[in-house]
């Protein structure tokens, strides 16, 4: 139940940066730098790689060996010819560790597999400025719901973790068109996710509470 | 009289008579004290203090004369049916569930168009009734959360309950016959850390610094003295060509490695008393053998560093006893050769020991872990014990408490601000009985403690014959600790602080809420200290 009002929830803010994109636009024709073909609304679709720096760097570490990690996902754009966006996406992060015990610092691997899975779901709504006809710069930021699932050989149900989030996430980067209907994006990402991380298990013994980091990311956009 | 308080009258008359021959010495002798049941005897001054011979290394196996009905404190074995089936009835702690699956049980009236048509509405697909069950398993979509989907078809009145089909999975239960009798190892949840860890590897060396161990097929010359026991005179046996064997439960191809034995001075460390023995046994008895008892880290490798004398020792007339030199000798000896973890089940009250102080800190420095026993001194007056003092003040040796079958604190067991973990050493108290104590093999006491008998049967002692004993003590709660150690120690954590405080920080909290005197930080959980940590939990 809980999740199914989130979701709701995460509709309501989706809904309301469309209906915020639509009233702004009429306003704001004028005073984009949209070529004269641009549409009034295009609807774009994209996958993305990304690539992400943990916050929790010495969790990490300590569990997979590394604070970094690859992310897949994809997504869609709402492009307003004002330079509005919206766009929704989902990205997932999956990982085979091991589990750890810590004491002053050290973390000492225990050679039980741990997978973690976080799957972010991210509303952004931002702004577009085409630098040329080619090339667009834009930023943005939005809320998102974040799921984290952990497992581990030998764990309870109890033991094992299940969990869903509200995030925040702020972004930029820029888009180059290869050709009407298809563009590359790079792409940088902070996001913030609390109430995860902190309160048991290795981050808790490191003291990091954040399941968000950095990350960049590729985007191959289809769509005007 | 108990046979074990017996043994604290005369440690305490063996440790004064020390105390007089060698009150020049600086520091006060160490009288090595087991802490646990059988000791022995007061012995005169007439001993001949005369070095062993070894005359023939000797290729007969012990003998098994199985569970052993024997004097107090140890069990009248009548019952025991050692081919009675072992049989898991605990529940599933749950776990993962096969992916693709759903139970379903609707109320009884619901018919199978109904269920069918509901588990339709979910993309589930119901299947034909398992024999016997008065539910449904349906075929679901595999990447549909099977808890999710159960937690929403929960809400129909329709239906009784939903679940996803976990898997279970087996809890090690050794199949060795008298592992019914081993409370111990299920109250502290063995099994399911048998489970993450099935009895740690070779690998790991624990040195058992003791009265010896049952290790290996020797025969030793020895010559026995005369001497007194309880005002009565027990007459010279002369010389003695006597056997030893290996406990059978307990040795296996290279399982011992660079054994010394300090009170000898060579490199056979053999058992003369049972104490060591047994306590190696609850450490790394032989496991799923289907033979006797099971140990707890039963792949380790295991060193016998004999530092304590045993009443024979001291009719034969051993060259050294077991004072705080020769014990601190042991510690030192034990690390410069390979061990990773030291059980000592041995204590003194009195004066503080530098020397093993230093010992331990010395061993410790180099990766060893230590596990001291807490002493069973809580009901004479509860003195301050000295080693777990030293163990308290070292992170990486902890002192060890002692808990009864109901996991109370043994009446026995020591307490004070040293104790930091408790583990099961039993107790033949609060209607236990003989099976309150701690089983496991070791020298067959009927045959050994001869000098209990009355002076017309008394008669030369067999090492080389073996039986299952109860006994109870700090002593018998300080290999489990042990074991955990060796345990942790191969799973990945190296440094004997950080094994220390997993130890601590998984125990379960018995006693008082939080730390205390005789519990410390409670009683070890060693499956919880094996899963440890997750990222998030």
């Amino acid at each position: 139940m809980q999740r199914w009002v989130r979701t709701q929830r995460l509709g309501m803010v989706l809904a309301g940066c469309l209906l915020a994109g639509l009233v702004i636009t009429p306003a704001a024709v004028a005073q984009t730098s949209a070529s004269p073909d641009t549409p009034l609304i295009s609807a774009r679709g994209f996958f993305d790689y990304g690539y992400e720096s943990f916050a929790a760097k010495q969790s990490f570490t300590a569990v997979f060996g590394q604070s970094t990690g690859s992310l897949l996902g994809g997504g869609a754009q709402v492009v307003f010819r004002n330079g509005i966006y919206v766009e929704i996406g989902a990205s997932r992060f999956k990982k085979t560790g091991q589990r750890a015990y810590v004491y002053n610092g050290t973390s000492y691997g225990l050679g039980i597999p741990l997978t973690a899975t976080l799957v972010p779901l991210e509303v952004t709504a931002g702004y577009r400025y085409r630098v040329s006809p080619r090339i667009v710069v834009y930023g943005g930021g939005g809320i998102g719901s974040t799921s984290y699932k952990e497992t581990s050989q030998f764990a309870t149900a109890s033991e094992n973790v299940d969990k869903r989030t509200t995030s925040y996430q702020v972004k930029a980067g820029g888009e180059y068109r290869i050709a009407e209907w298809f563009g590359v994006a790079g792409e940088f990402e902070y996001s913030r996710v609390p109430n995860i991380l902190g309160t048991s298990g290795v981050s808790q013994a490191y003291g990091e509470n954040n399941l968000g980091g950095t990350s960049l990311h590729i985007k191959f956009i289809v769509g005007r | 009289m108990k046979r074990w308080t017996f043994v604290w009258m005369v440690a305490a008359l063996v440790a004064a008579g020390a105390l007089v021959t060698q009150g020049a010495a600086q520091q006060a002798p160490f009288e090595g004290r087991l802490q646990s049941g059988p000791a022995g005897v007061s012995l005169a001054s007439q001993i001949v203090n005369r070095a062993r011979v070894a005359v023939q290394r000797v290729g007969l196996p012990g003998l098994d004369t199985g569970m052993h009905a024997s004097d107090m404190g140890r069990l009248r074995t009548s019952a025991v049916d050692p081919a009675a089936p072992i049989i898991d009835r605990r529940p599933s702690p749950g776990g993962a569930y096969v992916p693709g699956r759903l139970i379903v049980k609707f109320t009884s009236q619901v018919p199978l168009a109904t269920r069918t048509a509901v588990l339709a509405a979910h993309a589930a697909r119901i299947g034909t009734r398992p024999p016997n069950a008065d539910f449904d398993v349906a075929a679901i979509d595999p990447s549909v959360d099977p808890v999710a989907l159960a937690q929403t078809l929960q809400q129909r009145p329709d239906v009784a309950y939903a679940q996803a089909d976990y898997r279970m999975h087996p809890y090690m239960v050794p199949n060795d016959p008298l592992y019914s009798y081993q409370w111990n190892f299920e109250k502290i949840g063995m099994e399911q850390a048998w489970d993450i860890n099935p009895g740690a590897t070779s690998s790991i060396v624990v040195a058992v610094l003791d009265t010896g161990v049952a290790f290996e097929n020797v025969r030793f010359q020895f010559q026995a003295a005369s001497f007194q026991s309880n005002n009565t005179t027990y007459p010279a046996l002369g010389t003695l060509a006597l056997d030893f064997a290996p406990a059978p439960d307990l040795a296996s191809a290279n399982r011992f490695v660079s054994p010394w034995d300090f009170i000898w001075g060579d490199a056979d460390p053999v058992d003369l008393d049972g104490h060591g023995t047994h306590v190696s046994g609850t450490l790394g008895q032989l496991t799923n053998n289907n033979v006797g008892t099971a140990g707890m880290a039963y792949n380790v490798r295991i060193m016998p560093v004999k530092v304590l004398d045993g009443n024979w020792d001291d009719i034969f007339g051993s060259p050294n006893q077991g004072t705080d030199s020769v014990v601190a000798e042991g510690i030192r000896y034990a690390a410069d050769h390979g061990a990773n973890v030291i059980n000592m089940s041995l204590g003194r009250t009195g004066p503080p020991a530098p020397v093993i102080q230093d010992a331990m800190q010395y061993a410790v420095s180099k990766g060893v872990f230590i596990a001291v026993a807490a002493g069973n001194d809580y009901e004479n007056g509860n003195p301050d014990e000295v080693l777990p003092e030293i163990a308290a003040q070292i992170q990486g040796a902890v002192a060890v408490g002692a808990v009864d079958e109901n996991l109370n604190h043994a009446p026995y067991s020591s307490a004070g601000s040293y104790v930091e973990l408790a583990a099961p050493g039993g107790s033949f108290d609060n209607g236990f009985g003989a099976k309150g104590g701690i089983l496991q093999q070791t020298l067959d006491l009927s045959q050994v403690d001869t000098y209990d008998n009355p002076v017309a049967q008394f008669g030369p002692p067999r090492f080389d014959a073996f039986a299952y004993y109860f006994f109870t003590g700090t002593s018998m709660a300080t290999p489990h600790v042990s074991a955990l150690a060796a345990m942790l120690m191969q799973q990945g954590i190296k440094s004997p602080a950080a094994i220390e405080a997993a130890m601590e920080q998984f125990a379960t909290d018995e006693g008082t809420p939080g730390r205390d005197d005789e519990y410390g930080f409670g009683l070890i959980n060693p499956r919880a200290t094996l899963l440890g940590l997750g990222l998030a939990r």
